[in-house]
């Protein structure tokens, strides 16, 4: 006895050592994996939340793209512009501006600092094309050098927004990272309470010939099913997260760099007929409607959302003919089917059943990541009481055979 | 609990984080797409051009042209298998112009159309070629290329256009590599400022080191190498000055006189000051090996300097704002390209 005690070995004290250090992990368990929850359901709310801004700065972009296609189509069609046009840009301008300030107040200090200074360029931009309207109306040449310094600026405002969502982009990507990761703390602390208790149970059997420890059976059941349900749950909400992301969310996401590319396309032709007859600058054209083409192809395979791409083809056709008019030196033909003809015709019809399309994918994309972490906050709560109890049926457990050495 | 089963458990409890660890994760949703860019062929470096000994003019004259080998021919005789001849069976005249050179070439916006002294000397062109009377039909036989300053020598050399009309100095540089007509407008090169500025003269900026605008490829740009104190600041467009100039990134801008008048109109608030520091002789361009089309059109510009029509342009265009002048005269004894 004097040699087990010694080596801190006797039965008591081996059952006192066991019980607190299971009991300890159990509480352990709850602790933890209820952390695990909320970190995994934190993390998922943080990923929702980054793709509603980047569906939200895109948003911008698309407006900001389209405001300036309208901006050099009016500088084109020259003298009277089209009133719903101008409209139109004002309107689009408007909420490029709304919608920076809004964005600005929910995204990282890096990305609000880059969306001030888009801000602060919006100002200058909306300037320049004043100032080469104003030249314009009255004659005077210098109104496209006036436009041009701010079609540069638009396309610099617009490299800006995309740096934005490409670092959105990624947090949603580490946001579900570490929302998976989470996943962890559940298993990493109850798996080895299932062994304790396994262990601990099978040596209290074989060393008091009792065949069954209730209070340590109904513990190992309880964490059983506590892992079972919460990884059960858990699991399901990293999936509902990871489709939806790699479903809707892509899918709103192509749709909308479809538009982008579109329109900065549509508004480098009215340039390159500004610029009339050196159609060298085409090259940016043909860029971004490469761009277009492949994020439509890919919203086909994604989404099945495949009629988008006809409506391109036919644009495309139409500013084919558009080029060849102009390099065949019948610059008005181009500037006709450019403004009022085939061309913007094919490119109207383009934009309506892209903003449609765009709409409803951006609609279901926010539906599908806002809802990923439901059911979390319950399973949070049930992971904290079943290692209280865990716990407490743990002490009940080994302290009953403790009780026969008194 | 001996060693082996105890290395059993600590293997049993890590189980669930080696399995955790192994966990990996790729992008869910991937990055913007870039779809690329046509294919582009690298440009040769451009060649250095150096004007022979032999055609220095040592007393500042205008480069010599060719003179015409008679009276101006008709349309319908003219020499077959000539330019003019291949210019009328296609049945249009390409030709590079400017659109935002007010007065020169600009595009009127409510029009549509690109007017101005250089547009109507091509009309005078299209009309001896086509052997049509008036301006309207004339000026539907121009296919306009409009191209900025650094684009007028290639666009001649490639073949892209069979003419240029966009206020273009004649030197011998510029003969070794494109043939120009004879002179049809006596500009020189001045600065324009704000009203405001305290500058009042190319040399006033030199002394300060002051920051000009100037475009691009123009012999206004060769010029500024003189006045190696001013920053000089090229862009691709004379309108481009004007808008560097109006938001105060440059202090003057320097080009001919008739381009500067054109930048004056479009804003009160700038004037062009001080003296003619250069002689900037204008010439219609064209493409060097065509020899036949540059007599065809100095003996059309002879005609016209006498018959009245080259003032009647002028007057339409500049007596306002640049006062009376007289065409100047043409420079022959040029022998072979």
């Amino acid at each position: 006895m004097v040699h087990a005690v010694a080596k801190g070995g006797s039965t008591p004290s081996r059952l006192r050592v066991w019980m607190i250090a299971t009991a300890v992990v159990a509480v352990l368990f709850g602790v933890l994996s209820a952390t695990g929850v909320d970190r995994r359901a934190s993390s998922l709310r943080a990923a929702d939340a980054a793709s509603q801004q980047l569906i939200a700065v895109q948003d911008v972009q698309v407006r900001l793209v389209h405001a300036d296609a309208i901006a050099r189509e009016n500088y084109l069609r020259g003298g009277i512009e089209d009133g719903a046009k101008r409209a139109t840009y004002a309107s689009e301008l408007s909420a490029v501006s709304d919608g920076l300030v809004s964005v600005a107040n929910s995204v990282l200090s890096n990305e609000a600092a880059t969306l001030a200074s888009v801000s602060a360029q919006l100002s200058r931009y909306s300037g320049l094309v004043e100032q080469a309207r104003a030249n314009n109306r009255q004659g005077f040449p210098v109104g496209a050098a006036y436009l041009r310094t701010a079609n540069t600026l638009s396309t610099r405002m617009a490299a800006d927004l995309q740096s934005v969502q490409a670092s959105l982009r990624q947090q949603v990507n580490d946001n579900l990272d570490r929302a998976d990761k989470a996943g962890a703390w559940l298993h990493a602390t109850g798996w080895p309470l299932v062994i304790m208790l396994v262990g601990g149970g099978a040596w209290v059997a074989a060393r008091f010939r009792r065949l069954l420890n209730v209070p340590l059976a109904l513990a190992g059941l309880v964490t059983l099913l506590m892992l079972v349900v919460g990884g059960t749950v858990q699991a399901s909400a990293m999936s509902d997260a990871e489709n939806a992301t790699a479903g809707q969310l892509q899918a709103a996401d192509l749709a909308a760099q479809a538009r982008s590319a579109s329109f900065t396309a549509h508004a480098q032709e009215f340039s390159t007929l500004i610029a009339r007859g050196s159609g060298g600058d085409d090259s940016v054209w043909q860029t971004s409607t490469s761009t277009s083409e492949l994020a439509l192809d890919r919203l086909c395979s994604v989404a099945g959302e495949c009629g988008l791409k006809t409506y391109l083809d036919s644009y495309t056709a139409a500013h084919a003919a558009v080029r060849s008019s102009d390099d065949a030196g019948k610059w008005d033909d181009a500037r006709a089917s450019s403004l009022d003809g085939q061309a913007a015709t094919t490119f109207a019809a383009f934009d309506t059943a892209s903003r449609d399309a765009a709409a409803t994918l951006g609609e279901q994309a926010a539906i599908a990541m806002s809802s990923t972490a439901d059911g979390l906050a319950t399973l949070r709560v049930l992971a904290f009481l079943a290692g209280l109890v865990v716990g407490a049926l743990v002490l009940v457990g080994y302290g009953q055979r403790l009780r026969e050495y008194r | 609990m001996t060693a082996r089963s105890r290395s059993a458990w600590v293997v049993l409890a890590a189980l669930p984080l080696l399995l955790i660890a192994g966990c990996a994760s790729g992008d869910r949703l991937p990055s913007a797409v870039q779809g690329s860019p046509p294919p582009t062929t690298v440009a040769p470096a451009p060649q250095k051009f150096t004007c022979p000994a032999a055609e220095v003019e040592t007393d500042g004259s205008t480069p010599k042209t060719y003179e015409p080998d008679g009276p101006l021919p008709s349309p319908g005789n003219l020499p077959a298998g000539s330019t003019m001849a291949e210019i009328r069976d296609r049945g249009a005249l390409r030709i590079g112009v400017s659109a935002d050179t007010l007065l020169f070439g600009a595009r009127n916006p409510l029009s549509g159309e690109i007017e101005g002294f250089d547009i109507d000397m091509l009309k005078e062109v299209a009309k001896a070629i086509f052997g049509v009377g008036d301006d309207d039909a004339a000026y539907d036989l121009l296919d306009f290329v409009v191209i900025p300053y650094s684009q007028r020598i290639p666009q001649l050399r490639s073949g892209g256009v069979d003419i240029v009309s966009h206020t273009m100095t004649i030197n011998c540089v510029r003969w070794q590599q494109i043939a120009f007509s004879s002179e049809y407008y006596k500009s020189g090169q001045r600065v324009l400022v704000e009203v405001t500025s305290p500058y009042t003269s190319i040399d006033d900026l030199d002394a300060a080191g002051a920051t000009v605008c100037v475009p691009d490829g123009s012999t206004n740009q060769e010029k500024l190498a003189d006045y190696p104190a001013i920053k000089a600041v090229a862009v691709a467009d004379i309108s481009d000055c004007l808008v560097a100039l109006q938001a105060g990134e440059v202090q003057a801008i320097t080009g001919d006189d008739t381009v500067l008048a054109g930048l004056g109109a479009q804003d009160p608030s700038t004037a062009v000051v001080g003296a003619s520091f250069t002689a900037e002789p204008y010439g219609l361009g064209m493409p060097a090996e065509r020899v036949d089309f540059v007599k065809f059109v100095n003996a059309l510009l002879d005609e016209m300097r006498t018959d009245g029509r080259w003032q009647s342009i002028y007057d339409r265009w500049l007596l306002g704002t640049l006062g009376p002048q007289t065409p100047p005269s043409a420079r022959y004894g040029r022998l072979k390209p």
